[in-house]
Parts: structure tokens; C-alpha cells; sequence
């Protein structure tokens, strides 16, 4: 049996309700958005119960730990294929032996959740860096990213607390969805925008300084393009206001 | 002069300054714009591969000293110029905004004397944080030689303080700094040192006030503008965690832009010196070692081969293997391929089950190098040799394997792990850096023992 889920953290966990009430041989439990059908499994598509998603979340976390939680957690995001499976795995060995597999750093079970949430908390921190405000007509400061993992909702809360007097837009262009922040309140919500403001008349002065102050702080003698690529890899450098071309 | 003109040229002034940590900070936002963050960020990386954090810019180049190493010293023939102070606040405060930094690194070269340039810096992180509501991360250095209280001052405002001590030695600073007696140089610092402790020893009493430094005070000194040894160079930097509670000591490969000829006439800067000696630097900090025990006297310069800690375990085969399963945190923590995080990931895997050689693998070891010092359960690794010329050969070539994610030569950072780095060396330039200059002025330098007795005695203020 093959459990179809609609790609979004709650359903995944509902998916994990039926599988343990249900009691079903699930082989593989997949988001609708990339499953394809086929002749020879079974499938069964799974609508989100956020009451069951709610009981899965509190079983995690007192049948196992908080740091378990947060690493199932990091990895759904990592979006990487086959995580499903993993967290389902994870959570069935942590069900019977409980926050001792919080110690398990060398078991495979364990690892294979470990390793895509420690990508995912990687690529946080490095976002809390790498992104990039522009100042919008209207007074709002707007940034663009396209993150390799879904990580919007783990760095929203630090801009939250940095910039709580701007308002500022954060938005994935790449799954669509942006946080949204007014001074006062900050949700997440889906976001096509095709048409974005005017840039403030200010922005393209600051801009011009940040990449001649970036062009600068560089010492000649010892240019290291390596280096610099090791830290901050090339796919990030689009959205960076200082590799921005004149 | 236009802000963009005067922007490049206080950039270009401070570059040479290593420190880029925003590290150490706690600051809230308090009803305004920005915090800390606990581990710092770094925002992007130069063309240099260093990182950017802070933006790091000179209040002002125009020197009153002329110290021989420095490219803003008064008789170097380069554009010169001052911010306002409200110019070096719109800068911050927009670029900090658009999320282009952590905060400010703001220095000056002395301009007229050391207690005005001090008051001018004291203006700007006066109002940042009172009048633009700046929760951000500030450093300043403080000037040598200016009055007291305003540094006292600046300091409850700023999370981090620095007084460069520019150089390994006094003979050094004698020649090539001569208008700063290392006396001026350390009086800050040991100032700056009393009033953390006394401010922390108040907060602890009164259970309120502003904190003075909150995130620690720290140092750099340039490397290879004198012939000073490695041994004395980490025993100057042990001795200053030790007395001074530096939180970093930076080392600055001398580049040189200015010829003299008090000066080693270089080609490149001694980038591989650096990076050996940010390697032992770390190993005093985080990995228990002590400076005598990565040097001697007969052996008083790191080896371009071999990293400080591989070095080490060579020296003291006798002590390995170690069995994974049941060593000392401290011993783990000494045995090459395996850096804190796997330390600490051993520690707390072995309380659920013991381990074997796949589960080091899987949990970061690096085996080809900690293959050779290591037991599982009493087990030897497959390729394993107590043989000394063995190991060595090993442990080399382990390094020149095809570039594959190996960490490039460079400043170092939380994630690179000390054990691990060091491809791309280029033995020439070491070599070539490392010669003795043939200049009569240090000449007799030679001739003094070299185990960083000059300065560590001044430090016992």
C-alpha cells in the first residue's frame, strides 16, 4: 500500500496516524505533487486531520524527545526524496526504545534523518546571512530566495526579532510561499508575485556602496575564488545584491 | 569628496585587519532594529574567500604615526580621508537594514591625538545606540594612549573592544612601530580586562546595569614583517588568553605594501604560517594543548608538512592506539581526524552501545587519518601501522589526495574542523617566507633566545 499525502508537514503526519491505527503495510508514503500512479500498487490517498496530527506531534515528543521532534521536523523540510520513509522508520525504532536514539550518531536509522536536518540547519544558518532586503516604494523591504530545502518558517522568527520595526517581505520564488511581516504580526502564505513595486528612490544608492565597499574589503594579494566558492556556493550568489552585475 | 569615494578608501585602510567575528553577542532588540547572534553570521565572503561580518571601515586614515608596516602610516603616499560621524551611521544603519551585515567594526588611525580620535569614535556608537535605537553588533578598537574614561565609556556601549598589539615582540614594535612603546600597547588591554571583570562582578551584586564588553576583547599581530619564531608567537597568544581572557588573538600574514628596509623583502605573504598558526591557535583553545607541547626550542617553527596536531601525535606515537570505546574525552579530542563535533558525537554515542569503525565513519572521523591512532573494541583499523616513517607518509599523502571537499587553505571557521584542513600548500612560499632577512637592525634579534620570554614579562603588569 502506497499512502499518498498532499506534500504539507500535517498530512504527512496524518499519514502516519492511519498507518499505526490502520494497521496497513505501508511500502512508501508519497507527496501527490510528484507521485505517479501505476498499474500495480495500491494506493490510498490521505486527507489532512489536524487532530491526528496534532496526536502524532505529542506522541514525539513525550514517547521520544523535543531534539527528536525538531530533527523529523528539519528533515520533512529538507524536502530531499525519500524522506518519508526515513521519519517513518525513525519514529517507529524511537517508539520502542525512546530518547536514547537522541544518542544513536552512528546508527543508520538515525543518520538517515540526522544528516538532511543537519543540510537543512546548515543552509538556516547561512541564510540568516545570504539574504538580501531591497527597500520597496511604500517603505518595504523585500527579499528573494530560493533555498535548496523548504526552510522559510525555521528563519522568519530571527528577522522577526532583528528587523521588528520594518516591514518585510521574505519570499521563496522557488516553492512559492512567503512570510510576511507588518511590525505587529508575521504569517506565511502562498505568494505568486509577478508584479513587485518600484524600488525606493534611495535603494540603488546603497546598493552602489555595499558593492563598492565589497569590492574593496577584498585584499589582492591573496584572492582565493576556492575559498570563497568553499563558503559561499555560486548558486546563492543570484539573489546577491553584491555580485549583482553594474 | 562623495560618500562612494570616501567609502573605498577607509575600506581599503582597514582591510588589513583580520578580526571579523560578530561572535560572543547577547544583545536583545529592545524597541528598535537588530540583536545578536550568540555564534555570530557572516553576511558574505570577499573575493579573498575571507568572510565579511562587519562593516569594517576606518573612521579616518590620516596618521599621525608612521609605523613602518602600516599602509596608512604618515609617510606613505596614499589618498587619505575622514567620515562624518552621521556618514558612518547612514552607512550602518542602511546596510544593516538590507541585511548586508552584522553590525559595525569601526577603527581609526590616529588623528591628531589618541584621545580625540577615541572621542570621535565614542560620538558614533554613542548615537547609534541612543538615538537610532541599534541593537547591533559593534567592536571598536580602542586607541592606545587615549584618556581612560573614554574608553571606559565607549565600552558600555560597544559588545566588543580590541587593542591590536601589532606585533610578536619589542624589538619588533621597536623598530618597525617606534611611536608605540608595547607598554601603550597593553596598558588598554589590561584596563579593558579589570572593567569586564569589575562590571561583571557589579552585575552579579546589583543584579541590573548595562554590561561593559559584553562579548570580550581580542586581539591580531601581523606575522612576517619580523623574525620572530612560531614558538614565540603562540606563546604570546597563550599567555594572553591566560592573563588578558582574550576571546581571539588574529594573526595577520604580513602583505606587504609598503617596501623599507626594515622590512623582509617578501613575494607573497606567509599565508601557510598563518594558517599553521591558526590551526595551533585553535588546539590551545579548544583542544587542550599547550604551546610547549606543539613546539620547543629545538623545534621552534610549525612544520610545513604537517599540520600542529598531526605533528604532535607523530612526536608521541607511544600513547596511541587509543580505544574509542573507552578513552578520555581530552585524549579523543587529541588524536588527528577527530575534531570536537566527532569527539563530542563519540562521547555521547558510546553511552548506547559501542562502537566500530563504520560508526566513527558515519559520525564525521576522518578514518584515513584517525584510522592510525585509534582501537575499536580492541580492534585495529585496516590499515594501521605503528611504523613511524608509515604513519607520516600516511598521514602526507592523506592530504594530497584529489580536491575533493577538502577545506581550502584560509581563515578558519566553527565548521571547518582544525584536523581536517589544509590542501592547496604551496611549500616555496614557506620556505621563502621563513628565510632570515639579512638586515643588520635584527641581526642581533638573532642572537636572543627565542622562546617569547621578551614580551610574556610585561604582560604581568
Amino acid at each position: 500500500m502506497i499512502y499518498i499525502y498532499d506534500g504539507t508537514w500535517d498530512c504527512f503526519l496524518t499519514a502516519v496516524h492511519h498507518y499505526y491505527y490502520d494497521k496497513q503495510d505501508v511500502s512508501n508514503i508519497e507527496s501527490g505533487l510528484c507521485y505517479k500512479p501505476n498499474l500495480i500498487d495500491d494506493y490510498r490517498a490521505i486527507t489532512t486531520d489536524i487532530i491526528k496530527a496534532k496526536a502524532v506531534e505529542e506522541a514525539i515528543l513525550h514517547k521520544i524527545s523535543a531534539e527528536s521532534l525538531e530533527n523529523l521536523q528539519r528533515c520533512f523540510f529538507s524536502e530531499i526524496e525519500g524522506r518519508e520513509m526515513w521519519i517513518l522508520k525513525y519514529i517507529r525504532l524511537g517508539f520502542k526504545i525512546g530518547m536514547r536514539i537522541d544518542s544513536m550518531l552512528g546508527d543508520k536509522t538515525v543518520l538517515d534523518v540526522l544528516i538532511p536536518a543537519r543540510k537543512v540547519g546548515m543552509e538556516c544558518h547561512r541564510m540568516l546571512g545570504l539574504l538580501r532586503f531591497e527597500l520597496l516604494e511604500g517603505g518595504i523591504y523585500y527579499a528573494k530566495i530560493q533555498p535548496d530545502h523548504n526552510i522559510i518558517s525555521f528563519i522568519s522568527p530571527h528577522f522577526k526579532n532583528r528587523f521588528a520595526d520594518q516591514n518585510w517581505i521574505i519570499h521563496d520564488t522557488k516553492r512559492k510561499i512567503a512570510s510576511l511581516y507588518n511590525t505587529k504580526k508575521m504569517l506565511l502564505s502562498y505568494m505568486d508575485l509577478s508584479t513587485i513595486p518600484e524600488l525606493h528612490a534611495d535603494e540603488l544608492k546603497f546598493q552602489a556602496l555595499w558593492k563598492n565597499y565589497y569590492k574593496h574589503i577584498a585584499i589582492k594579494n591573496k584572492i582565493n575564488p576556492k575559498l570563497q566558492k568553499n563558503f559561499m556556493p555560486k548558486r546563492y550568489w543570484k539573489n546577491l545584491t553584491e555580485k549583482k552585475p553594474d | 569628496m562623495d560618500l562612494n569615494e570616501k567609502l573605498g578608501i577607509l575600506a581599503d585602510a582597514a582591510k588589513y585587519d583580520v578580526s571579523c567575528s560578530s561572535s560572543g553577542g547577547t544583545r536583545k532588540n529592545k524597541n528598535g532594529v537588530g540583536d545578536s547572534h550568540a555564534c555570530g553570521i557572516c553576511h558574505t565572503w570577499a573575493d579573498d574567500g575571507r568572510c565579511v561580518s562587519l562593516l569594517k571601515i576606518l573612521l579616518s586614515n590620516e596618521c599621525i604615526y608612521d609605523c613602518v608596516y602600516c599602509i596608512n602610516r604618515s609617510s606613505n603616499d596614499v589618498p587619505r580621508a575622514s567620515f562624518t560621524a552621521d556618514e558612518v551611521i547612514e552607512l550602518t544603519m542602511n546596510f544593516y537594514r538590507r541585511n548586508y551585515i552584522e553590525g559595525l567594526f569601526l577603527s581609526s588611525a590616529v588623528l591628531r591625538n589618541p584621545s580625540h580620535t577615541m572621542e570621535l569614535m565614542l560620538e558614533i556608537v554613542k548615537k547609534l545606540r541612543t538615538e537610532h535605537g541599534f541593537f547591533g553588533y559593534i567592536h571598536i578598537k580602542a586607541i592606545p594612549g587615549a584618556d581612560e574614561r573614554l574608553i571606559n565609556e565607549a565600552g558600555m556601549y560597544v559588545d566588543r573592544m580590541s587593542v591590536n598589539i601589532e606585533l610578536p615582540s619589542d624589538k619588533g614594535l621597536e623598530v618597525l612601530a617606534p611611536q608605540k612603546p608595547k607598554k601603550a600597547l597593553l596598558k588598554p588591554m589590561h584596563q579593558i580586562n579589570n572593567r569586564i571583570i569589575e562590571n561583571k562582578e557589579n552585575k552579579r551584586l546589583f543584579k541590573k546595569g548595562d554590561s561593559f564588553v559584553p562579548a570580550g576583547q581580542s586581539t591580531q599581530l601581523i606575522v612576517g614583517a619580523t623574525p620572530d619564531k612560531d614558538l614565540s608567537i603562540l606563546k604570546l597568544s597563550e599567555a594572553l588568553y591566560g592573563n588578558f581572557n582574550l576571546k581571539r588573538v588574529y594573526y595577520s600574514a604580513f602583505v606587504p605594501t609598503v617596501t623599507d628596509p626594515r622590512l623582509p623583502a617578501l613575494i607573497k605573504p606567509p599565508l601557510l604560517r598563518e594558517h599553521r598558526l591558526y590551526q595551533a591557535d585553535w588546539l590551545l583553545r579548544f583542544y587542550g594543548f599547550e604551546a610547549d607541547e606543539l613546539l620547543s626550542k629545538t623545534n621552534p617553527n610549525f612544520n610545513p608538512e604537517l599540520d600542529p596536531k598531526a605533528d604532535w601525535a607523530l612526536r608521541n606515537l607511544h600513547l596511541f592506539p587509543v580505544e574509542v570505546n573507552s578513552a578520555e574525552y581530552e585524549m579523543l579530542l587529541r588524536v588527528p581526524g577527530i575534531g570536537v563535533k566527532s569527539a563530542q558525537r563519540i562521547i555521547t554515542a558510546r553511552r548506547v552501545g559501542r562502537l566500530t569503525f563504520d560508526n566513527l565513519k558515519k559520525m564525521g572521523v576522518v578514518l584515513k587519518r584517525a584510522g592510525h591512532f585509534l582501537t575499536c573494541q580492541g580492534r585495529t583499523f585496516d590499515s594501521y601501522s605503528s611504523n613511524e616513517a608509515i604513519v607520516k607518509e600516511s598521514l602526507i599523502s592523506a592530504k594530497l589526495q584529489p580536491k575533493s571537499k577538502k577545506p581550502v587553505l584560509g581563515q578558519m571557521s566553527l565548521f571547518s574542523l582544525v584536523n581536517d584542513s589544509g590542501a592547496e600548500e604551496n611549500m616555496s612560499e614557506f620556505l621563502l617566507t621563513d628565510s632570515p632577512s639579512n638586515n643588520p637592525q635584527w641581526l642581533s634579534y638573532y642572537n636572543q633566545p627565542q622562546d617569547g620570554r621578551l614580551l610574556l614579562s610585561d604582560i604581568h603588569l
